[in-house]
């Protein structure tokens, strides 16, 4: 009986982690049928373990279906990397801001995709990305700022398959001239007529953390002349986060 | 009925929330003890669901301490009421700290609560605040009053049915004052805090009333108490709260 108690807690604890990912993943409202499908859960449990959810806030029900729920709003408003980044990098941005009136973004690493933890709203529209919003790594200036400076073979390992050979040594050439840059150029790979320029912010024993990109219309945004900008504002952001850490 | 269930989602999920619901506002890690004795759980339970939640990132693991995670961080981003509020509000928030000086907030209401979901520092910067992600109760708040006078009758009586506890010696507790002040708010369009959530802070608020949706949430200004003379703001605040209104109705239904 012990045994029984200890290996189904944890279980039901995986189901319930992999609804609220579905959810996630979604970007919008599911239902129950669609939770059970991409979960492999059966759809009874499903329905009871969403109803738990519900009831205690993680989840709301719309007219559609289920979305995400306050208190996952209210956690996650605690989280602890979001808000470090967030209290450096404000006055960074706001610099940033005024002398771009572009869309900037500070993102960190989420397996082969960068996750932005905050935006600000520049020319583009629609918006490419926002905080909470996922991009991928192997295309965005953001991805290739970090994977430049990252030697998580892992990380790079999951970034490169997928990539023919001749893509893939283009690639590690790219992320050599970046690491020697510092900076990171994405000409319309992500979003089409989107050019974006990133530069890595490292951690005091030079891990890549985040990064800070600029993002605007290949018609009228120079990339070169944004370079020194965005390399300026993520040391700006190193030294701010290394002070925070002292 | 909880009992009933024993042992089974519920408990897990409640354990998990126990677990989450530990970390306050501070950011202080938490090593697996503390975390524990604040979760009223058993160190050995801690541990194997702190395991999991790890490995999720729904909390990160930093030498022996723990923090929340990314992962609750990007859900609660993608949290569309929130979201689609605070887009709309953010640039008019940030125009009335300007005018102001002050505090802003920007509130949903959720049951006998609001959850603060933006928030602009005013230019006292060491005075304390209501962070975002934060939720304080209806009846002792500017906001909440704000949003609660324009609730239907049914959901105010639901409200006042319950005990409204004290958190200073200015909150209104009684139900008789505190449905008249909510007539007052409705005919004035701005409630009034004086030091019933804070003893040291004062404010106003305003309904952020969509036309044809109704109730999107509630906008304040709030200072210190020795010199914040709330009547100062009243325009201010209802031009803002009308101003994030329109913005919200032009982005229209379903915006992505």
């Amino acid at each position: 009986m012990r045994s029984a108690l200890r290996d189904e807690p944890v279980s039901v604890l995986d189901r319930i982690l992999a609804i609220l990912d579905t959810v996630r993943e979604s970007h919008g409202s599911t239902t129950i049928t669609q939770l059970a499908l991409a979960t492999g859960i059966p759809k009874s449990t499903v329905s009871r373990l969403v109803g738990d959810l519900i009831r205690q806030r993680y989840l709301t029900r719309t007219e559609e279906g289920v979305v995400i729920g306050l208190r996952l709003f209210e956690l996650g408003a605690r989280a602890s990397t979001p808000r470090r980044l967030s209290v450096a990098a404000l006055p960074v941005l706001a610099e940033l801001f005024n002398a771009t009136g572009e869309h900037l973004n500070v993102a960190v690493q989420e397996g082969r995709e960068m996750l932005s933890v905050i935006s600000v709203r520049g020319r583009l529209r629609p918006v490419p990305s926002r905080a909470g919003v996922r991009v991928p790594s192997v295309t965005t200036a953001l991805g290739k700022a970090v994977l430049a400076f990252t030697d998580d073979e892992g990380v790079l390992g999951s970034v490169f398959t997928g990539l023919d050979s001749s893509r893939r040594n283009t690639f590690e050439k790219e992320l050599v001239s970046v690491r020697t840059a510092s900076v990171a150029i994405d000409l319309c790979e992500t979003f089409p007529g989107v050019v974006g320029v990133a530069s890595p912010v490292l951690s005091p024993d030079r891990v890549p953390v985040a990064a800070i990109s600029v993002a605007g219309p290949v018609t009228d945004m120079d990339p070169h002349r944004m370079a020194p900008l965005v390399r300026h504002a993520a040391l700006a952001l190193t030294h701010r986060l290394a002070l925070q850490v002292a | 009925m909880r009992a009933e269930r024993g042992d089974d989602a519920l408990g897990v999920l409640d354990r998990m929330t126990c677990i989450l619901e530990a970390f306050d506002q501070d950011d202080r890690g938490l090593g697996i003890s503390e975390l524990a004795l604040r979760a009223g759980l058993p160190k050995s339970t801690v541990s194997r669901l702190v395991a999991t939640l790890v490995r999720q990132r729904y909390l990160e693991r930093d030498g022996r301490l723990i923090h929340l995670g990314l992962r609750l961080f990007e859900l609660g981003q993608l949290a569309e009421q929130p979201r689609e509020l605070r887009i709309a509000a953010l640039p008019v928030m940030t125009d009335l700290r300007n005018r102001t000086g002050e505090n802003v907030h920007l509130a949903i209401r959720d049951a006998r609560a609001m959850v603060c979901i933006a928030m602009v520092r005013g230019r006292g910067g060491a005075m304390p605040a209501v962070r975002t992600g934060t939720r304080v109760p209806i009846h002792a708040s500017a906001l909440g009053k704000a949003a609660l006078a324009h609730a239907a009758p049914a959901e105010v009586d639901e409200v006042v049915s319950e005990e409204l506890d004290a958190l200073t010696t200015e909150t209104v507790t009684d139900p008789v004052l505190l449905e008249r002040e909510l007539a007052d708010i409705r005919r004035g369009g701005t409630a009034v805090e004086d030091r019933e959530l804070d003893p040291d802070v004062r404010g106003i608020a305003a309904a952020v009333l969509v036309p044809g949706s109704g109730l999107a949430g509630a906008i304040s200004v709030s200072g210190r108490a020795e010199d914040f003379d709330a009547s100062r703001y009243a325009a201010d605040v209802r031009a803002a709260a009308k101003t994030v209104a329109q913005r919200l109705a032009s982005f229209g239904p379903a915006r992505g």
